[in-house]
């Protein structure tokens, strides 16, 4: 599919770094849920 | 105190000599701009980055005052250091709005600094995650310190909601800064041909990371010495507590120097550059690591032992300039090594100015801050329970 | 500002040193475009003329070089590529008995994985696949990464241009390619020196060349496979750290020694929030039983107290002073040490 390692580079990390800020909005939630139970 | 007194003609005179400075330099910024960095610089097409890339990185590191303290006291829950977290996350901020500064006045096409948001995002590059993290670190310093104007402007609710984020942002700052330390280091790793061998590792970014805790941490003491040096009773924690404090944080600059040290003994050995330690560059090398990183290690574990601050302050002294040197031997000094004297680059005068300037405009801010807001004293209105 | 041959000889030794960082495109081979174009450099045919700059300054609207083509003065010092000069002519080995000088054009390379292309931040920089790497100034900032990264010292930049500063460098003179013509340097060389074409059929060529005259080059084709291979390819007459360039440069392209390092970055933020996160309960966790073990131990104390047992408090009170003093002790400087005291200012 790609011709050039600069071209995979450029899609996966262009995929990888959506994925993470989805990962890092995805555990606000996560880590408030899970803290709830101490207060 | 020496506070400006609004209306009167009384100025002290730590802003008078630096507003002559700031004046100066200011008007070096124009000529920059006005005739371009041919004329304010001494670039070549062969050395592009010079001594504003030296100090990028010092500022950088040097900043790191702020994600260190908020590390320590609010996610490892060192809550004796909790003075100093205003002042620390502050210098921060004013450090990295330096960075950003002298970034501008190196970059060619200043104005279109947004363009990797905004028009195309070059993904594979350094350059891109570093200016990614800049501005998410820049805005959560910023939030971490609008408490501060909160508290200032009289607003309870904003204060209280965003002093509850304080935590999440202490996470989201440690782990953006990791990223950015060490992705400033990754920038020379594109080019072992170019940096001598001492300087240039695969694990650059380690070091740079590393290197930033220990420089953040001996910041941190230096400021609160200064901070109760200038302002002297408005300063709310007294020198005895300050020099407790101080201490203690000599500790964790023993550690970090000691664990920066052990890596870069490994990079040594690691690389195979044994022979290179006992060239002319190795002397200088040792120099950098032994003379300005081992020997502030060795100071700050006696006088953290025998409870001595004012050691202490100078380790820390020391630490923050043998983070300096680093940071310019990597960019300017080791950069470009094997080309004849008369081929290397040398920064001009309006260099330094600039750079001067902007140190200088720096302090200004912070004291104007210390002395206006709640940084160094707790707002009459909001003392802690 | 020159390209001397010292500071590539330092890049074989360091980039020795380096290992190559994991990196998911290390686990295959980009062969590239596969019918790019590039141009082929014969050392031994290059007399040195000159005409190959003069063209290309032609071509590119650049004034013309003051020191006028034959003059041989202009060889003394090796010369760089500047905003005026997209490529240049060094003499590498002057003439002597028998044997003619030796020349080599240098410009930028067309690298197969360009280093500028991989770390320009607004993507200014891009491998067409014709070949040449194209520049797109409308949308660069100028932060000049791509001339700091080019092992090549391959561009330039307008620093004298306040308002549109450009990086500048051969194009391989695109537009011509596009419209089917050569580029103005293969044109205009007068002894077939520089030769246009398919980078495969050219690689052919080199081969055969080298083949026919086994003593008249180095043996490996400059360009073929170093740093990832480049579209511009160079036979040399002598060994590349004599002509200005580099020896045994690895294979491996120079992006490689960074997209390892940055793919950590998704990873630290999958990585840091949960660690960290969990660090903090951990912290809170620790409080919490401390602060309830102070108020346990205050239960007791005052349950004793109530049920009036004189020696439960004698015991309790001795216990909890002897705590305090030793808490006291701790936190007290030393007696040794002269450093602070109430009205104590340290100087350092």
């Amino acid at each position: 599919m790609f011709e050039m390692l600069q071209d995979f580079t450029a899609f996966t990390k262009s995929c990888s770094y959506l994925l993470a800020a989805v990962i890092l909005i995805a555990y606000i939630p996560f880590m408030l849920f899970l803290s709830r139970r101490d207060d | 105190m020496n506070a400006l007194r609004p209306g009167g003609i009384k100025i002290a005179p730590f802003y008078l000599v630096s507003g002559v400075i700031l004046i100066f330099g200011a008007v070096i910024v124009a000529l920059r701009y006005a005739y371009g960095l041919a004329y304010a610089t001494n670039l070549t097409q062969t050395t592009t980055w010079g001594l504003w890339t030296g100090f990028k990185l010092v500022f950088v590191a040097l900043a790191a005052s702020g994600f260190t303290l908020t590390t320590g006291v609010y996610i490892f829950g060192m809550h004796e250091y909790h003075p100093l977290v205003r002042p620390a996350v502050l210098s921060g901020f004013v450090g990295y709005s330096l960075f950003i500064l002298i970034l501008l006045f190196d970059l060619g096409r200043s104005w279109r600094i947004f363009y990797p948001f905004l028009v195309q995002a070059g993904v594979t590059s350094a350059l891109f995650e570093i200016a990614l993290c800049v501005l998410l670190y820049y805005t959560t310093q910023f939030l971490e310190l609008t408490p501060v104007g909160f508290e200032w402007l009289g607003w309870r609710r904003w204060r209280k909601v965003m002093v509850g984020a304080t935590v999440g942002l202490s996470i989201f700052g440690l782990l953006l800064s990791a990223l950015h330390q060490s992705t400033l280091g990754a920038l020379y790793l594109t080019v072992p041909g170019k940096l001598h061998p001492l300087w240039y590792s695969p694990y650059l970014p380690l070091h740079f990371f590393l290197s930033s805790v220990m420089g953040g941490i001996s910041m941190v003491m230096l400021l609160g010495w200064a901070s109760k040096k200038a302002f002297g009773n408005k300063m709310e924690l007294s020198w005895q507590e300050l020099d407790r404090l101080t201490v203690g944080l000599g500790k964790a600059g023993a550690i970090s120097t000691a664990v920066y040290l052990a890596v870069k003994a490994l990079d040594i050995s690691l690389g195979g550059k044994w022979h290179e330690v006992s060239s002319g560059w190795g002397a200088w090398y040792l120099l950098e690591t032994l003379g300005c990183v081992l020997f502030p290690c060795m100071v700050f574990a006696y006088s953290h032992h025998h409870r001595k601050p004012g050691l202490i302050r100078l380790a820390a002294a020391w630490t923050v300039f043998g983070v300096v040197l680093n940071r310019l031997n990597v960019a300017v000094v080791a950069f470009n090594w094997t080309f004849p004297t008369n081929e290397r680059y040398f920064p001009s005068w309006m260099e330094w100015v600039v750079v001067v300037f902007l140190i200088v405009l720096g302090l200004v801010i912070y004291r104007l801050v210390c002395e206006r807001f709640a940084i160094v004293n707790q707002h009459p209105d909001y003392l802690s329970h | 500002m020159t390209i001397s041959r010292r500071e590539f000889i330092s890049g074989l030794a360091t980039s020795a040193l380096i290992s190559s960082t994991a990196s998911a495109g290390a686990l295959k081979r980009f062969r590239g475009y596969p019918q790019r174009l590039g141009l082929l450099h014969d050392t031994a045919l290059c007399v040195g003329c000159r005409r190959c700059e003069l063209a290309c300054q032609e071509v590119n609207g650049l004034p013309p070089h003051p020191v006028p083509i034959g003059e041989a003065k202009i060889f003394e010092k090796p010369r760089g590529v500047s905003e005026k000069l997209y490529t240049v002519v060094n003499r590498y080995r002057q003439a002597r008995e028998s044997e003619p000088a030796v020349f080599r054009k240098h410009q930028c390379m067309h690298c197969n994985e360009p280093c500028c292309v991989s770390v320009c931040f607004v993507k200014a920089l891009v491998k067409t696949p014709e070949g040449p790497v194209l520049y797109h100034p409308e949308l660069c900032v100028g932060c000049r990464y791509c001339i700091f990264a080019c092992p090549y010292y391959a561009l330039a930049y307008e620093y004298g241009d306040p308002r549109t500063p450009r990086v500048v460098r051969c194009t391989m003179c695109y537009p011509r390619i596009k419209e089917g013509k050569s580029p103005a340097c293969a044109e205009a060389c007068p002894t077939g020196a520089i030769r246009f074409g398919r980078r495969e059929e050219l690689l052919k060529l080199a081969r055969q060349r080298q083949r026919k005259y086994p003593d008249r080059y180095f043996p490996e084709i400059f360009g073929e496979n170093e740093y990832g291979g480049t579209s511009w390819l160079t036979l040399l007459k002598l060994p590349p750290e004599q002509m200005g360039l580099a020896a045994d440069l690895p294979y491996e392209p120079l992006p490689n020694l960074t997209t390892g390092f940055l793919s950590l970055a998704p990873l630290v933020v999958a990585i840091f929030p949960g660690l960290l996160g969990g660090i903090y309960a951990m912290t809170r966790r620790r409080e919490e039983l401390a602060r309830l073990q102070k108020q346990q131990e205050l239960e007791r104390l005052r349950k004793a107290l109530e049920e009036k047992s004189a020696e439960e408090v004698e015991k309790l009170k001795r216990h909890l002073l002897a705590r305090l003093e030793k808490a006291e002790f701790d936190r007290q400087p030393q007696a040794t040490d002269k450093t602070t005291g109430a009205s104590g200012e340290e100087n350092k």
